[in-house]
């Protein structure tokens, strides 16, 4: 019911992230496939500030799409303060509040009739703005006040820690997604992915004015943040008006180390709870390639496509279809560090240690045996045609640019088609085999209270 | 599936929608075909998806009123059909295709039309349109598919208890009376009243080119879209449907309804009574429509945009649920419905309020209404309203399947005057004056609908 959605925690969203992309597999009988994100339309500018600017301009609408990115995810919260990201990303949004007058940015956003939202992730902060092109100019230096110059109230710190404590409080009660943080924190004892993005009661208690200061001062420097834009706007006038509302502000260094990478699993982990769920949840991971290794990652996208995008999938086919498993999910989204291939599924629970086995299964058959050259251009279409879909909007193409821009450049969503039509069947084996070993599996499973058999010992 | 399912349960999505300020880049190319069919192309490079709408002006006045939800049932029924033949027929593999990567066929029926949609790749359009020209227009309707239909359509009524949702229901029924303008879907007793020969001839009838129109977005030249709309749709023969008029009710009305379920969603401690009031507004085709769209942004609520209702602070803390105004509103305890695109349009207010506030609320909120014939706003209120309803309208052209629905439906429905660029002007033109004058001319009767925690009278 709550409409005023303003600040969000930051789970990414399947529909925006390009969590896989794609390429181009032409079908004989088929016209060839056109251009997903036309290059010719992408200007790029960066101020003396190190602000980066990159412009799709889209001339048919009247509606223009904003995506101001901060690399200011999760990653980058101190180990003792899980969730100083996303406190900082809803804090944004508190400057200058007042009982009678929301925030100014939101007030000239969505007062005028545009939308405006945030998020946070692992590896990066985005702040939305969809509206028409005409409003555009007058909202840049708002927006450069809000991400430049917010305050940090004391008052309203202690009211929001609230706000993000019930955020925290319900997401408990969503099973997948309490599934989906267990798997991560069993794959990442260490690294900053394995911390929840919105932190927890504890980490949230240490977070104050002061750490939000410091985070803010630190982190949302011009240099740290790039404006993406997709719609109708001119792009060497959008530049100046960006010189205006952000030049002003001086360049800084960030002070930040990478953390130390995870090391390797070396043996599967399992977790088994009691949870308060009606069937067994199972998640199942894998520990997938970063964006360093991009032709990995093209791979791990078909792969990740191979077992469980679409109807012909063979985690559908081969698990679902034979009723071990009720539903499932299969996601990659691409991060700056090595990433996580997550399976999550229902599963009746007489039939978890089967439906285990069979998952199991289906990874080691692919990287045993890879995958046919039929296969590979299957996958390959239906990556490309979900690429294609997620691009679909002004706000989606946003949504591409940008979340690559934060973990490399947003040039790897220009070529990402390319990048995967080069991915051969070797390749796929040999990703395959190297990320699925069954001795770095991650395994979490939620069993209902209720007694019940879990299925014979595999 | 599962999209398919979702796309078909949301007939009302669409109808916040309005025509936009549109600045051409490419101006649409318009054609009527020999058997009355409408075309509309735009050519739009944005991406390489494409995205075909065929609408037919088949409005709920169609469905005698013991049949309410044939249209509906038609599309349910149709689209059994079209899952079948995606998993035997080798030909409709493309839509199988598109299904899986979030595109693919839908369908979905509002107060004053049907649609039937594709969204694919660009070179899949062929197919694309061939399929909906055979599939709209002549399918098989068999008793399988029927029942199938049923079942599916049973259980959307079903899960439609939501409070907000069920009391909205209850609003129409006060405002529009026992009729199918009343049940977009239909309730339990007219589907049982509905027979597969029913369905057929129904179709048979009202389902025929000349009160159809196709539109194409996409990146394939307008003529050769227009060639490919002529070669798939123009063998179809004409019919000789005739529209019925929408049914008219005078004086004012109340429905009230006990529900022990109602709470709101995250307070599920607080008892609250649901309440919807409304009064009728300009019909699509009426010189005032977009006079609504300016009331409904004179008077809010939208804290964002802060309106009337926004501003007067009582109202809100006396909603008698024990929050601050700036709670409340943050809550959004009292939210705007907006104008439909029908014959018999309306504005309503939605509020959740303690049982006992129900009614002095309910006055408070159509006073609002009322005060307008006397009150109009002033020239700063009006500037605000209109700016916000051209924002508005520019957003939901954002996409390419929003923007080819919108102008499907233009084409389809006659919206008033040259399409998108009329509503514009007209909106701009909307005076204090204009506002006053349709508070009297149609606020004078109301209706209202409200649900209480527990069993009451009235």
């Amino acid at each position: 019911m709550n409409r005023h959605t303003v600040v969000t925690l930051g789970a990414p969203r399947r529909g925006i992230l390009p969590f896989a992309l794609a390429l181009v597999v032409v079908l004989p009988a088929l016209a060839p496939a056109g251009v997903i994100l036309d290059p010719a339309r992408i200007h790029e500018h960066t101020l003396a500030n190190g602000l980066r600017i990159s412009v799709k301009e889209e001339h048919g609408w009247d509606v223009v799409a904003l995506g101001a990115y901060i690399r200011a995810g999760s990653l980058y919260d101190p180990p003792d303060m899980a969730g100083l990201g996303h406190f900082t990303e809803h804090m944004l949004f508190r400057t200058g509040e007042t009982d009678s007058e929301p925030v100014e940015i939101v007030r000239l956003v969505e007062g005028r009739g545009g939308q405006i939202n945030a998020e946070t992730t692992r590896d990066f902060t985005v702040v939305n703005i969809v509206t028409a092109a005409e409003v555009l100019p007058e909202i840049l230096p708002t927006l450069a006040h809000t991400l430049l110059e917010s305050k940090f109230d004391p008052a309203l710190v202690r009211e929001e820690r609230k706000t993000i404590g019930q955020e925290i409080a319900e997401r408990q009660g969503r099973a997948f997604e309490v599934l989906t943080e267990a798997v991560w924190a069993a794959a990442y004892p260490n690294h900053p992915y394995g911390k929840s993005i919105g932190g927890n009661a504890d980490s949230l208690a240490r977070i104050d004015a002061d750490s939000l200061k410091a985070y803010h001062a630190r982190f949302y420097v011009p240099n740290n943040i790039s404006l993406v834009v997709v719609g109708d706007v001119e792009a060497s006038a959008f530049f100046s008006q960006v010189q205006q509302a952000f030049g002003r502000s001086p360049q800084k260094p960030v002070d930040w180390k990478p953390p130390a990478p995870e090391p390797p699993l070396g043996t599967p982990r399992t977790r088994v709870e009691t949870a308060n769920v009606t069937g067994t949840l199972v998640g199942l991971a894998f520990r997938g390639p970063g964006i360093s290794r991009k032709r990995d990652v093209c791979a791990m996208d078909l792969l990740y496509t191979l077992l469980g995008d679409g109807r012909k999938a063979r985690l559908e086919t081969e698990v679902r279809a034979k009723d071990l498993i009720s539903a499932f999910n299969v996601d990659f989204i691409t991060h700056l560090d090595d990433g996580l291939v997550v399976v999550t599924a229902t599963v009746a629970p007489d039939k978890e240690l089967d439906a285990r086995a069979a998952l199991m299964a289906q990874f080691a058959r692919i990287a045993k045996e890879g995958v046919t050259e039929e296969e590979l251009a299957a996958a390959k279409r239906q990556l490309r045609n979900s690429y294609a879909f997620t691009n679909e909007g002004y706000s989606d193409q946003v949504g591409s640019m940008g979340f690559y821009q934060m973990i490399d450049s947003y040039q790897f969503a220009v070529d990402y088609i390319d990048a995967v039509n080069a991915v051969t069947p070797d390749d796929l084996k040999s990703v395959a085999a190297r990320y699925f070993d069954p001795q770095k599996a991650v395994l979490v499973v939620f069993r209902p209270p209720a007694p019940h058999k879990p299925g014979g010992e595999v | 599936m599962t999209d398919l399912y979702r796309r078909l349960t949301l007939p009302l999505a669409a109808l916040l929608l309005l025509p936009a300020s549109a600045v051409w880049a490419q101006a649409p190319l318009f054609f009527t075909l020999a058997n009355g069919l409408k075309g509309c192309v735009m050519e739009d490079h944005s991406t390489d998806l494409t995205s075909v709408h065929v609408v037919l002006h088949v409005t709920a006045d169609c469905e005698p009123d013991d049949k309410a939800g044939l249209r509906a049932l038609v599309q349910h029924t149709m689209r059994f059909g079209w899952e079948l033949g995606m998993k035997s027929d080798p030909n409709l593999s493309f839509l199988a295709d598109m299904d899986d990567a979030n595109g693919g066929l839908s369908a979905l029926a509002d107060w004053e039309y049907v649609d039937f949609s594709y969204a694919g790749t660009a070179e899949t359009l062929p197919q694309g349109l061939a399929f909906l020209a055979k599939n709209a227009f002549a399918p098989a309707l068999t008793q399988a598919a029927f029942e199938g239909a049923i079942k599916v359509l049973s259980s959307v009524l079903q899960a439609r208890s939501q409070p907000g949702e069920s009391t909205h229901a209850l609003f129409r029924l006060a405002l529009l009376g026992s009729s199918p303008r009343a049940y977009p879907l239909g309730t339990p007793e007219t589907l049982a009243h509905i027979s597969l020969a029913d369905l057929t001839a129904f179709h048979h009838r009202f389902y025929v080119p000349n009160l159809a129109a196709v539109c194409v977005a996409g990146p394939t030249p307008a003529a050769e879209v227009k060639s490919l709309i002529e070669k798939s749709f123009g063998p179809l023969a004409p019919g000789k449907a005739e529209l019925p008029g929408p049914p008219i009710r005078e004086g004012s009305d109340s429905r009230v309804a006990a529900n022990t379920g109602l709470v709101i969603p995250g307070d599920t401690d607080i008892e609250v009574a649901s309440l919807v009031v409304g009064v009728p507004a300009p019909a699509y085709d009426d010189a005032d429509f977009p006079v609504a769209y300016v009331i409904q942004a004179v008077l809010g609520p939208d804290r964002k945009a802060p309106g009337r209702i926004d501003r007067a602070d009582a109202l809100w803390t006396g909603l008698g649920l024990g929050f601050t105004a700036a709670d409340a509103h943050k809550r959004a305890f009292i939210e705007s419905l907006p104008p439909q695109i029908s014959a018999r349009n309306y504005l309503a207010l939605q509020a959740y309020v303690a049982p006992n506030r129900a009614e002095p609320v309910r006055e408070e909120l159509l006073g609002y209404f009322e005060a307008l014939a006397t009150n109009p706003p002033s020239a700063a209120e009006l500037a605000r309203a209109k700016e916000y309803v051209r924002t508005r309208n520019a957003l939901a052209y954002e996409g390419l399947g929003n923007r080819c629905l919108m102008m499907a439906r233009a084409v389809a429905i006659g919206l008033p005057g040259p399409l998108v660029t009329e509503f514009d002007s007209r909106l701009g033109n909307v005076t204090a004056q204009d506002v006053q004058r349709v508070a009297r001319r149609f606020f004078a009767r109301h209706a209202v609908g409200v649900e209480y925690p527990e069993v009451t009278s009235q």
